[in-house]
């Protein structure tokens, strides 16, 4: 996996995005680009999934462990047991919310289906304009 | 790591700075040199996996020069590094005049050869245990396929290499019978954790199921079963589908699995059953909805996990969504167990033979005409 890291200027809103597959080989690896953005403060934060063709089921733990950082939360490791990874749930109150500062630009077709297919699309507004997920947070 | 007997300095006039980042060898490259790190930090990778860190004094690449096989690993300086090059015409003058450097190469080439020794009795008892696990998973599975005047059963279940976490399930119920609940789920793990997880949940799941609870039911309990009770990082996808013989009619829930295929005989297209759910284990309360689905003379319903969409040929492409769904119209007419045999000779035509990371399930559920 190859990583971009866009700040936009005047707003404090950070594109990363993701090239390659994600999958077990570096579903970990993921999860510490972001923890490491937010702790360097980038607290707004576009994935651009628009170079990433395949999310494999071991980045849907990515996904759930970014939720989570996002919203200021202890990292996770997806070694260490199951109740830091389904936190999430409580902080983003119900699968029909979704978190207000962190966003998916162009997610490809295939990925796409397995957010929809396993019901991750309610936890990530997604974007097919750059410009649409920019907006989307609030000054 | 060269030992004092051995005065490195005679080797200043051989050495050669390399920048950080600048790559020594690759694996699968002819060998002629060994080298001394006289200062600096190396890495060893292969497969992009690091093997090894080396700081100064370290000797590498000796194998190569020794044995005359390819590279068996990359080197990259990972600092600027100071190294001394020594080819086959050097390493003989330095080891009849300097008895103490051949001794302590071998005493390093010993080392290593008693490190891959050890390692590759960890991967043998690794590869015993993934064979144990493997025989358990297969053991779970249903024995035969369910027996009913009107309907054809069908399935396929291959285990990828690493124990993998597929899983399906046929019940009947102990009230009615009409009414046959069926299961087909993915650990989103892999190894001997996701089998055990998948062992544990075929449990609940079973459970549920004799306790006649419906499709939905079953999923809404599995998940809290998952998020309560194990203390497992692992997702599970899931469908339940129950069966009415009476009404032909079957009633399905899904937790983020592969959305089932069915096949009408009366049409020349395929409706994909998309019924909205959460993978099991991502929230702590999920609602399953369930819809009904009535289920024609000649129609079809094909159940599978991820594996045979995900299946991969040699350049990387997957077998994918439209391959699947044009094999199985082209199958229509055949009994359920050659529609299985059809798709998974698709699949197996399609890779070619490439190693798959994925278990394959397929479950083939025919309405006779």
């Amino acid at each position: 996996m190859q990583y971009e890291v866009e700040p936009i200027a005047d707003r404090p809103i950070t594109i990363l995005k993701l090239v390659g597959e994600l999958d077990a080989s570096c579903y970990l690896e993921v999860i510490a680009k972001v923890q490491n953005l937010y702790d360097d403060g980038h607290h707004n934060l576009i994935l651009d999934l628009s170079e990433m063709p395949f999310m494999a089921s071991s980045g849907l733990v990515s996904l759930h462990s970014i939720a989570l950082i996002m919203q200021g939360k202890t990292p996770l490791n997806p070694e260490q047991g199951w109740q830091a990874l389904h936190a999430i749930s409580n902080d983003v109150g119900d699968t029909n919310s979704t978190l207000q500062n962190c966003k998916l630009l162009f997610p490809q077709p295939r990925v796409a289906k397995t957010l929809k297919m396993t019901g991750f699309d309610n936890l990530f507004a997604q974007f097919s304009e750059r410009k649409v997920a920019i907006q989307s947070f609030s000054e | 790591m060269i030992k004092s007997k051995f005065d490195i300095s005679i080797l200043d006039a051989y050495q050669v700075v390399f920048p950080a980042g600048h790559t020594l060898f690759r694996e699968g490259e002819p060998g002629r040199e060994m080298y001394i790190l006289l200062d600096g930090e190396i890495e060893i990778t292969k497969s992009d996996h690091i093997l090894d860190r080396l700081t100064n004094g370290a000797i590498f690449g000796e194998m190569a020069l020794v044995d005359s096989f390819p590279r068996s690993a990359d080197a990259r300086a990972v600092t600027d590094c100071k190294i001394v090059i020594i080819d086959e015409a050097l390493f003989s003058d330095l080891a009849s005049q300097y008895p103490h450097f051949g001794v302590d190469v071998m005493r390093i080439m010993s080392k290593r050869i008693r490190r891959m020794i050890n390692e590759e009795m960890k991967r043998q008892r690794l590869e015993e245990e993934l064979a144990i696990g493997r025989e358990i998973q297969l053991s779970l599975l249903p024995k035969v396929n369910p027996q009913r005047a009107g309907w054809q059963f069908a399935t396929v279940y291959r285990a990828a290499r690493q124990v993998g976490g597929d899983y399906y399930d046929f019940i009947e119920s102990p009230s009615d019978p009409n009414l046959l609940t069926m299961t087909v789920s993915d650990v989103t793990g892999k190894g001997v954790p996701a089998a055990i997880f998948m062992a544990s949940m075929r449990s609940v799941m079973r459970t549920l199921c004799i306790d006649e609870r419906s499709p939905a039911d079953i999923l809404k309990l599995t998940n809290q079963s998952v998020v309560r009770d194990t203390g497992s990082a692992l997702f599970l996808s899931s469908v339940a589908a129950q069966l009415n013989f009476g009404t032909n009619e079957l009633t399905m829930a899904n937790a983020g699995h592969e959305w089932p295929l069915w096949v009408k005989a009366s049409r020349d297209d395929v409706e994909t059953l998309v019924v909205p759910g959460v993978i099991l284990g991502a929230f702590d309360e999920i609602q399953p909805v369930e819809k009904k689905f009535k289920i024609e003379p000649g129609d079809f319903l094909l159940f599978f996990t991820d594996g045979v969409t995900e299946a991969r040929n040699q350049t990387g492409e997957f077998f994918g969504d439209d391959r699947l769904l044009e094999t199985a119209v082209l199958a229509k007419y055949k009994n359920a167990a050659d529609i299985a045999i059809a798709i998974e000779t698709a699949v197996d035509q399609f890779t070619q033979g490439t190693p798959q990371s994925d278990d394959m399930t397929l479950v083939v559920i025919k309405r006779e005409s």
